[in-house]
């Protein structure tokens, strides 16, 4: 791995095959220009008396950049993320977003102080699944309808797999026929949501 | 052009003009297609999960920042025994009889924070075989020293033990004498993380 890349090779990566996809994952944990601003944001504007334990505190912020990574992930191979915006603050602003969910879920207070000069992520929330018990545990129940091979084929098409790779993975005689088992899962998953309505409704507020 | 490939383009508005066109034709006769589109945020959200999941996987392989304990695990390893709570109690109760021979601990103080080991002085060293345990409320006896007669100073090493609360049990070590009155005192390993919850 090279010591830095631009926002452009990070996203060629995450797009690119397992192992580079991998490799980059675990260079943006542990890129300290990423984990620096996000540590230290969450740490200063942290209610101490509700949670004066140091290193819990500490464990909480790594799950919250762990989970900002997730979803940037997430949101570059689904290109909700739009390029040219830097990386850096937009992983900065999921996990901000995240944190302050996990305030409001917690019911504890906070008020964000004034950055004025400091660079405002351009996301909005849509771009951040908050995911709770609640739609885990219906998306997990729609993914036990779906099956497999459903389940790996529409996670290997997600993942930016060629078609190729799918054929593979899976065990199609070619490219062709996983692009039809595709289609086929993707409907399939499509009428499960639309037979389902008393689950997806909920993912629909 | 595979369209199935193309609904997020589709839906943030990156198509060429072309294939946009293409795209919205499609959508007329495809009614597979339409009905994907209309559920794209519920399909959406399942693919996130997807992606997220397999994520988790790689960043599973690097470690947590130490410890890696979770609140839930701390408030067992910090819980209170009230069994042994009584027992501490009973040692500062039993300290007022007078005995010909008695059991008194200079050092350790009751509720110590220790990381390393226990340093013990007793005000007079007894003549019999003691029993050092150390308890805790989970585990119960999670450590057991034997020490000589006529000891004045030892020490138990208790690097090894989880973060939490314990207690120390000295007494003889042959349960029939019963001149000596046990004693039991409470004391933390890394304290630092007890969950302000509990105090």
């Amino acid at each position: 791995m090279k010591s830095n890349y631009t926002d452009a090779e990070i996203v060629v990566a995450i797009r690119g095959g397992e192992e580079e996809k991998n490799a980059m994952i675990t260079w943006i944990y542990q890129n300290s220009s990423y984990q620096n601003p996000i540590f230290g944001y969450i740490r200063n504007n942290s209610n101490n008396s509700n949670n004066s334990n140091p290193q819990l505190k500490e464990l909480e912020i790594d799950e919250i950049y762990r989970n900002g990574i997730m979803q940037l992930v997430s949101n570059i191979l689904r290109k909700k993320y739009k390029e040219g915006n830097s990386i850096g603050a937009y992983l900065f602003g999921i996990c901000r977003l995240l944190w302050l969910n996990s305030l409001k879920s917690k019911k504890e207070p906070f008020i964000e102080p004034l950055e004025e000069g400091k660079v405002k992520a351009n996301i909005e929330s849509s771009e951040v699944a908050f995911l709770s018990q609640e739609k885990n545990s219906i998306i997990q129940r729609l993914l036990k309808l779906l099956g497999e091979p459903c389940r790996t084929v529409l996670k290997l098409w997600t993942l930016s797999y060629s078609m190729k790779e799918i054929a593979e993975k899976v065990g199609y005689k070619s490219a062709g026929m996983a692009r039809k088992k595709k289609h086929q899962c993707l409907n399939r998953l499509k009428d499960i949501i639309k037979e389902n309505p008393d689950l997806t409704t909920y993912l629909k507020k | 052009m595979d369209f199935f490939d193309k609904i997020q383009d589709y839906i943030n508005g990156s198509l060429s003009v072309e294939d946009r066109k293409a795209f919205e034709a499609e959508l007329q006769t495809n009614e597979d297609l339409a009905e994907i589109l209309e559920n794209y945020s519920v399909i959406d959200q399942v693919l996130d999960y997807l992606i997220q999941e397999d994520v988790r996987k790689q960043l599973d392989k690097i470690p947590k920042p130490q410890p890696t304990y979770t609140l839930e695990e701390l408030l067992e390893m910090f819980a209170v025994s009230e069994v042994y709570e009584d027992m501490v109690e009973a040692t500062y109760r039993g300290q007022q009889k007078q005995a010909e021979v008695q059991l008194i601990v200079l050092q350790p103080k009751n509720k110590i924070n220790c990381q390393t080991e226990l340093k013990f002085e007793l005000e007079m060293p007894v003549p019999f075989k003691l029993n050092l345990s150390i308890l805790h409320q989970k585990e119960n006896i999670v450590l057991e020293q034997e020490i000589a007669a006529n000891t004045k100073y030892f020490v138990v090493n208790v690097s090894k033990l989880k973060p939490g609360r314990y207690y120390w049990h000295l007494a003889p070590a042959d349960s029939e004498i019963e001149e000596l009155q046990a004693i039991c005192r409470i004391f933390f390993v890394r304290k630092d993380l007890e969950p302000t919850q509990l105090s």
